[in-house]
């Protein structure tokens, strides 16, 4: 068959479109559908480390009644080196440094608290972690320390919490003045809803007197 | 603490009694694509619609003003399962046995018992695929959270607050009450008559009718009809299927998907596999269970064969339970189309009720009908009758056999009576067709099959309660309003004197009590908290407030007793600051949550029309 002279036209501007973009459009198809595979076997991927590092979590849970911080800091230890970046170990890390908190270990809690501040790749525990460090740490008595964990705090949610914080460590160091202002901000930050704000007005109260 | 985390006891009611009210459209399949029904709220991906409302209060009817709130918990929930999903919190299959194996319902002596289990979901209609889903979203909602069980908190700062707690103050009161004072002030009229001229609005009446009317109701026509056994008889064997809704049946199908939105080319496809599979069976019907687990794609019961255990009619996507519930035991189905594709069915057990089990119901449901086709006539008659006669209710109710009934006072915003408390029918009563020539209403529906007219009796236009009528009510407010100023000035005067050491005379002290924050020893909280803030440098010290209920009371506050401390207090305190901490740190992760995800919400009102 016979192309006439429009065809022929239309066949060789096609032609030199393929030459031009040709390559482009093959090798972006190709990268498509490896990151698609790649997408895959990411999610593929992770899917396995939870599987077992939810086996984690079942025997922390398991533990836990047994009180003993030597075996469940342990196991939390051997968590983080098998699967560092895994959610399910960032929840055993949790549970034992509250543990060893509980059962007086308190640089194991600090130790592993630390971890998931430093570690963790889930950002928005990150403030949780530094919550209850300043808490630990405000009980050491190392007030500055205390103070740099809850200086800054860039997520709203957060603030009032971190406010209710450095108010009970400027207390404990009787900064008095400083302790009121922050518990102020605190409530207005947390809001009447929140569970907290009946013990914050309480603290306040009880600085009333002191200056 | 927070709710949304079960423990695995309410998540057994929760998820049984939710699904006992036949919410579960699902059934025995194992799809949710609810993708085209309007949804309420949307979070990432998920879709929150009224059926999961329904779900989340079991079923009950909740206020519009409630509804919110639970749209809220909702999203929240949503948050943390999308969460979860970006975590890769999966549940492996050994968990989800171990979780629902120590779930003590589904025990026999102390161990699980599969039958049990089945029976006990079933009869909630409730099947365990389903019931599983549910747990692994629970587990998965456990595992995200759990941090939040972890909470640490200052212990110096916890014992600092215990100690503020049951510090003590040894207090005094002169209390002076409002009643005390109401015979030493007078209100004269003229006073009344300035705050009723001040406050019209407050003695307004809005216009107000009483009316006659008449109650043409169907449930009432229903019990006064009598029906005689073999009616009953006769009636519920030809409406089997209907009174057999309880009837569970053991099914097993084989599907091949297709989708309502396929093409038809998919569809064709999908349904000539499905007739092929069909047509082997019929040669071998015994090889059921093996086909099911070689091309079934329903994938939870391709494994066990097709099977579905027990099934209901009201769980059920309606072409496939008018199949299953139609076929005789171990007939097979012919090819049979759902939204999910096509479907082949056979019915393996049959558990239904006897007549005497439904007896009451099928009569209820015979006098129902019979009502129903006679109110369709009485209507008509009555709709007539109180328009053609429009000056008087009389003819109808003479007609039809209803009396005349009399109504409280009737406002454009409600009446007492439940049935004249119908908007249409305010706003007819009010309108001047009735109002002003007086004549009857049409016959208005009211809702659940009761139809009324009604007819001005008595007509009041709006008006402002005149000042001899209210008289009384406005001197005893100024009264008391009065008394209240000088109880307040009476205690200024003496706190003002005490407090430059003016030696007090004549004032009534109550005995001193020792009062905590933690025990106000019957003093308001409020006036607690004010005592603590007063200086103690020098004691005692004085302070007046305004009393609750009226009045003002002076305080002589004195250094209280030394409190004990013990550790139980410390101990529950801590406890108690863990616990709030843990529930404030849950808010501000959802706070967080909040923020990462997008949310979307409907207008609930759109969505409830």
């Amino acid at each position: 068959m016979a192309y006439d002279l429009q065809e022929q036209e239309q066949i060789a501007e096609l032609k030199a479109w393929w030459g031009k973009w040709g390559k482009l459009i093959l090798t972006s198809a190709a990268a498509g559908i490896f990151t698609f595979g790649g997408v895959q076997a990411w999610n593929y991927y992770n899917s396995q480390q939870s599987i077992g590092a939810s086996l984690y979590l079942s025997d922390m849970e398991k533990i836990l009644a047994e009180k003993n911080p030597t075996k469940i800091i342990a196991l939390a230890d051997k968590a983080i080196a098998e699967y560092p970046k895994n959610a399910y170990t960032a929840r055993v890390v949790f549970l034992a440094a509250k543990a060893a908190h509980d059962n007086g270990d308190v640089l194991a809690s600090k130790r592993l608290l630390m971890w998931i501040a430093d570690n963790a790749s889930e950002d928005i525990l990150l403030p949780i972690a530094k919550l209850r460090l300043a808490a630990i740490l405000a009980d050491e008595k190392k007030y500055d320390a205390a103070l740099d964990q809850v200086k800054t705090f860039s997520d709203d949610g957060y603030a009032g919490l971190f406010l209710d914080a450095k108010g009970d460590i400027l207390t404990a160091k009787e900064d008095f003045p400083a302790a009121k202002t922050a518990y102020k901000e605190a409530i207005a930050k947390l809001g009447k809803d929140s569970p907290n704000v009946r013990f914050v007005e309480l603290k306040l109260s009880a600085l009333e007197t002191k200056n | 603490m927070f709710d949304l985390v079960h423990n695995n006891r309410t998540l057994v009611q929760v998820a049984l009694g939710a699904v006992g009210l036949g919410l579960v459209v699902t059934g025995g399949f194992t799809f949710s694509d609810y993708g085209s029904e309007p949804y309420v709220a949307k979070v990432a991906d998920r879709r929150i619609t009224a059926r999961d409302i329904a779900e989340e209060t079991r079923g009950q009817p909740v206020p519009d003003a409630m509804k919110p709130m639970i749209v809220d918990r909702l999203i929240q929930k949503s948050l943390l399962l999308a969460e979860a999903d970006k975590r890769y919190l999966v549940v492996p299959d050994d968990r989800l046995r171990d979780v629902i194996g120590a779930i003590p319902q589904f025990k026999k002596g102390d161990k699980f018992d599969h039958d049990t289990y089945v029976s006990m979901l079933s009869a909630q209609q409730m099947t365990p695929q389903l019931f599983e889903a549910k747990v692994k979203e629970d587990i998965r909602l456990q595992s995200l959270t759990t941090p939040f069980q972890a909470s640490i908190v200052s212990k110096v700062m916890a014992d600092r607050l215990a100690a503020a707690l049951v510090e003590q103050r040894e207090v005094s009161a002169v209390e002076l009450k409002a009643v005390q004072f109401l015979d030493k002030v007078a209100v004269s009229e003229a006073d009344a008559k300035k705050y009723y001229d001040a406050n019209q609005p407050e003695f307004k009446v809005p216009d107000r009718v009483k009316l006659e009317y008449l109650v043409l109701s169907q449930d009432e026509i229903a019990a006064k009809i009598s029906v005689d056994e073999a009616k009953v008889r006769e009636y519920f064997d030809k409406n089997q299927s209907v009174f057999n809704k309880e009837e569970s049946r053991k099914v097993r199908h084989i599907l091949i998907q297709a989708s309502a939105s396929a093409s038809q080319k998919d569809k064709a496809a999908a349904k000539a596999k499905a007739e092929e599979i069909l047509a082997e069976l019929k040669k071998d019907p015994s090889k059921f269970g093996e086909l099911a687990r070689k091309h079934s794609q329903d994938p939870t019961s391709a494994e066990k064969g097709g099977e579905l255990d027990y099934i209901r009619r009201a769980g059920q996507v309606k072409a496939f339970a008018d199949v299953a519930f139609g076929l005789t035991k171990n007939q097979l189905s012919s090819v049979v189309e759902t939204e999910f594709g096509y479907h082949i069915i056979q019915v393996l057990d049959i558990k239904s009720k006897t007549y005497d089990e439904v007896k009451p119901e099928v009569e209820k449901q015979l006098k129902r009908q019979l009502a129903q086709q006679k109110m369709q006539g009485l209507i008509d008659q009555f709709g007539e009758v109180v328009y053609q006669q429009a000056d008087s209710l009389k003819p109808a109710a003479e007609k039809i056999g209803l009396s005349i009934q009399r109504s409280d006072w009737v406002s454009k915003e409600q009446a007492s009576e439940p049935v004249l408390n119908n908007e249409k029918l305010r706003q007819a009563v009010f309108g001047d067709d009735v109002l002003l020539k007086k004549h009857n209403t049409e016959a208005i529906d009211v809702g659940n099959g009761v139809f009324v007219s009604a007819r001005i009796a008595e007509y009041q236009k709006a008006s402002v309660r005149p000042f001899a009528e209210v008289l009384p009510t406005i001197s005893i407010k100024l009264k008391t309003l009065k008394a209240n100023e000088m109880a307040a000035s009476e205690g200024k005067k003496a706190l003002a004197a005490l407090q430059a050491g003016q030696p007090a005379t004549a004032l009534n002290w109550t005995a001193t009590k020792q009062v905590s924050r933690r025990d106000p020893a019957g003093l308001p909280e409020k006036t607690v908290t004010e005592l603590f803030k007063l200086p103690t440098a020098k004691l005692p010290t004085y302070a007046g407030f305004d009393l609750p209920g009226g009045g003002y009371a002076v305080y002589k506050v004195a250094k209280g007793a030394e409190a004990k401390l013990d550790d139980a207090t410390k101990q529950g305190l801590l406890q108690a600051l863990q616990q709030s901490q843990s529930g404030a740190e849950m808010q501000a992760y959802l706070a967080t949550l909040q923020k990462r995800y997008k949310v979307e919400r409907a207008q609930i009102k759109a969505a409830q029309q």
